[in-house]
């Protein structure tokens, strides 16, 4: 009645050698020692007091967008004021800081920049049928102009696994990370 | 390793990367590797609310942390003479403990206590007013507040909480009456228990209130509790709730009569608390759909729902563990006997551990030992033991007695056809000493449940084990390869804590080393799996076909294996299909 599935996972995990092992236990290890319970629920409580007391950590973020440039950018409220931090992208500085630059890496997200950002269905619909979004005849033109020069390196950044479609992987010199995650204990 | 703005290689890391936060945020700079943590620039902006100092003086009285739960974690046993010997439930992570939270703010803990007691001839009786007072007395010097409430409320509330509230939490449906399954029938009078239950423990907190207080609520047996702590006290104090259950979906949920009544009261609070991100994302899903609120993101990456004008806040954070008090039990007595009965009752033999809080359909102990026989039956018969070790259930007595049956028959099966290769045994609790023992003598933790709360299990065996391995000094070498630096690195900066020497755990009776590291296989509905990245997950549902059984051996595993139809559980949904081809009659039948 139980399917193969569990009976290979305990047949691999009686297989594995003892660094494997011992490796992986140290990585959990570290989290569980280094954040005892006492330390949760101090940080918990005074998680408690700020969300009262404390405006730095008080006020909303909206998210609105306004059209700039051949782009579209996103400006941040915080509270009931735009955020002076957080401006949309100067494309004129970004132009003259690649030209005057000698090296450079770029870090590009996968979903809501190289391609739009898919609601629940059509997401889910993609991942039904084995299918992804396809990248712009002139976004892979211009992917593939940054990644073929020698003094550029050009990384997807994305936090699903590599899609079956998209037009990302067969780009030369482009490279992908997949499931890329974080993780803390607090 | 790019060079000429092309990947030339990947970096060989022996092991993960992994990084201990120290607060809230840090930032950490990563040249090639090398580490170096700065101090966090949103720390230095953050205004900084001394817990001790805000929460005010302790002799004056304001400022406390008030904790409040259902049951009292007390064992309260009278004397001959009349007096009390109350202790706090060490094993219960809502107690007082030593190096808590309490040593350092004014605490009191506020529930549910026990209106009957044993008397010497061995038969419950109420407790008489005079006895309730100074039981009131004594637990008062503990930093107690007891609630005592009449027997038959209290079996109502708890009804109410085990027939209604924990299935729906679990994802499970109820619409049928069984009369091997808890169900209740008269919803409206358990309701105003349950309803009434919460009223007197937010009169008993009421009652010790201050304004400066925090309050920290935990359970779903008080999610009417915040609400009605405000309309009692006249004012909102900071309080914040917390679901150790898990949150269903918002079609589960949503099938209760009750669902608005049970959301608002809730959301009285400042801040609710889950502890995986699935469940606060349904708590979310169903405050949109049934109450029609939104919810926005807050800086520092927490999230809101806006409620009456005010924001209440979602958190999310797994449940630590009292690593002090782990640590202080490995070198029991106790523990080092357990481990030597079970490492001589199967010397020889790789030993596969599976122990469980609760003797109940959910936490899949049907499903573990089926895959147990299935891997005897694909070549390791004669080489691996299953030591199961499984808590019985204080509540829900139905639910545990068809699942203690079922599971007896077959570990008593299994035994007939492999000889004795499963070692299961029952009890109402197994100690804290008695699990670290446990966890010493087994080469594998197994634990498949299909639905569950927190669970705090994987990660005792998580932390004792690497107590143990860092107690012999062992430090795996991660050698790492930077080819800029040219040599191999023979440190890593991802390696075990050594601790002082003069911590070395000494176990009063020599036994042989434990088996290297330990192997962690959870199932992939257990919380656990969600904060601990190295375990093995599986799929405790992975059924691809019912393999062929004596007609009457199928209908009895069907009917044990399947029982409930879990909404959000894709298996489930499979399941039940099957289910119903194979015995309409068992389908009638609740878990």
């Amino acid at each position: 009645m139980v399917g193969p599935q569990v009976v290979k996972v305990l047949d691999s995990s009686l297989q594995l050698d003892d660094e494997t092992v011992t490796r992986r236990l140290a990585r959990d290890f570290s989290r569980i020692n280094n954040s005892p319970l006492l330390t949760w629920s101090e940080h918990l409580l005074l998680d408690l007091l700020h969300t009262r007391d404390s405006k730095d950590a008080g006020d909303l973020t909206e998210m609105e967008v306004i059209p700039a440039h051949h782009a579209v950018s996103r400006r941040f409220t915080v509270g009931d004021k735009v955020e002076s931090d957080l401006r949309p992208l100067d494309f004129g500085k970004v132009r003259a800081a690649f030209a005057e630059s000698q090296r450079r890496v770029l870090f590009l997200d996968y979903s809501g920049t190289l391609f739009p950002r898919e609601g629940a269905g059509l997401s889910f619909k993609h991942q039904f049928l084995g299918t992804g979004s396809k990248l712009s005849k002139r976004r892979r033109q211009v992917l593939r102009a940054l990644a073929e020069d020698p003094n550029t390196t050009v990384m997807v950044v994305m936090g699903t696994s590599l899609p079956t479609t998209g037009g990302i992987v067969d780009i030369d010199a482009v490279a992908v990370a997949v499931q890329v995650r974080f993780c803390a204990m607090v | 390793m790019f060079t000429g703005g092309h990947l030339a290689y990947w970096e060989n890391i022996g092991g993960d990367r992994s990084v201990a936060p120290t607060g809230p945020t840090c930032e950490i700079e990563d040249t090639f590797a090398i580490y170096t943590k700065t101090a966090p620039a949103a720390e230095a902006t953050r205004k900084k609310i001394p817990l001790k100092r805000t929460l005010g003086s302790r002799t004056v009285g304001t400022g406390q942390v008030i904790f409040v739960m259902y049951d009292l974690p007390l064992f309260i046993s009278k004397n001959e003479d009349g007096t009390w010997d109350v202790k706090w439930d060490e094993d219960n992570f809502k107690a007082r403990s030593p190096h808590s939270i309490a040593d350092s703010v004014g605490a009191k803990w506020v529930g549910v206590v026990t209106s009957r007691c044993f008397t010497e001839a061995g038969h419950l009786e109420r407790l008489s007013d005079d006895e309730k007072e100074s039981l009131r007395a004594h637990l008062v010097t503990m930093g107690a507040v007891p609630v005592f409430v009449d027997h038959s409320l209290r079996h109502m509330h708890e009804m109410y909480c085990s027939a209604v509230l924990w299935p729906n939490l679990h994802n499970v449906v109820e619409f049928s009456e069984n009369e091997e399954f808890d169900v209740v029938t008269d919803i409206d009078s358990h309701l105003a228990a349950y309803t009434a239950v919460n009223q007197a423990v937010a009169t008993a907190v009421a009652s010790v209130l201050h304004k400066d207080d925090l309050v920290w609520i935990h359970g779903y047996e008080l999610m009417l509790l915040p609400k009605l702590m405000v309309d009692t006290a006249g004012f909102r104090a900071h309080s914040t709730f917390w679901f150790h259950t898990p949150f269903p979906t918002s079609e589960i949920f949503r099938t209760l009569s009750s669902r608005d009544v049970l959301l608002q009261g809730v959301l009285a609070t400042d801040m609710v608390g889950f502890h995986v991100f699935n469940h606060a994302r349904h708590f979310m899903t169903c405050c949109k759909r049934l109450l029609g609120l939104e919810f926005k993101s807050r800086l520092g990456g927490r999230m809101g729902v806006s409620f009456e004008g005010r924001e209440v806040m979602v958190t999310i954070s797994h449940l630590a563990l009292q690593t002090r008090q782990v640590y202080s039990h490995m070198k029991s007595p106790e523990a080092a006997d357990v481990a030597m009965q079970l490492l001589n009752k199967h010397r020889g033999k790789t030993i596969i551990g599976g122990i469980d809080r609760h003797c109940e359909r959910l936490q899949g102990v049907f499903l573990k030992i089926l895959a147990f026989q299935s891997l005897l039956q694909s070549g390791y018969a004669g080489k691996v033991v299953l030591v199961q070790r499984t808590m019985t259930l204080q509540r829900r007595t139905k639910d545990y007695v068809k699942s203690s049956r079922e599971i007896r028959a077959l570990v008593e099966r299994i035994n007939a056809e492999f000889g004795p290769v499963v070692d299961y045994e029952e009890a109402p609790s197994f100690s804290l000493s008695y699990r670290l023992g446990f966890y010493y003598a087994i080469n594998m933790l197994l634990q498949t449940p299909i639905r569950e709360g927190v669970n705090m299990l994987p990660l005792e065996f998580v932390y004792s084990r690497g107590k143990w391995e860092s107690s012999r000094n062992h430090v795996p070498s991660s050698p790492r390869t930077s080819p800029l630096a040219g040599d191999s690195v023979a440190s890593s900066p991802f390696r075990w804590e050594t601790i002082d020497p003069s911590e070395d755990i000494v176990l009063p009776v020599p036994l042989p080393p434990p088996p290297m590291g330990g192997i962690l296989v959870l199932s992939e509905f257990a919380t656990a799996s969600h904060c601990l990245s190295a375990c093995s997950s599986v799929n405790p549902w992975n059924i691809p076909e019912v393999r062929a059984l004596s007609v009457c051996a199928r209908a009895r595993v069907c009917g044990s294996v399947w029982p409930c139809f879990c909404g959000s559980v894709r298996g489930g949904y499979v399941i039940g299909i099957r289910v119903l081809t194979l015995s309409c009659e068992w389908w009638a039948h609740r878990w």
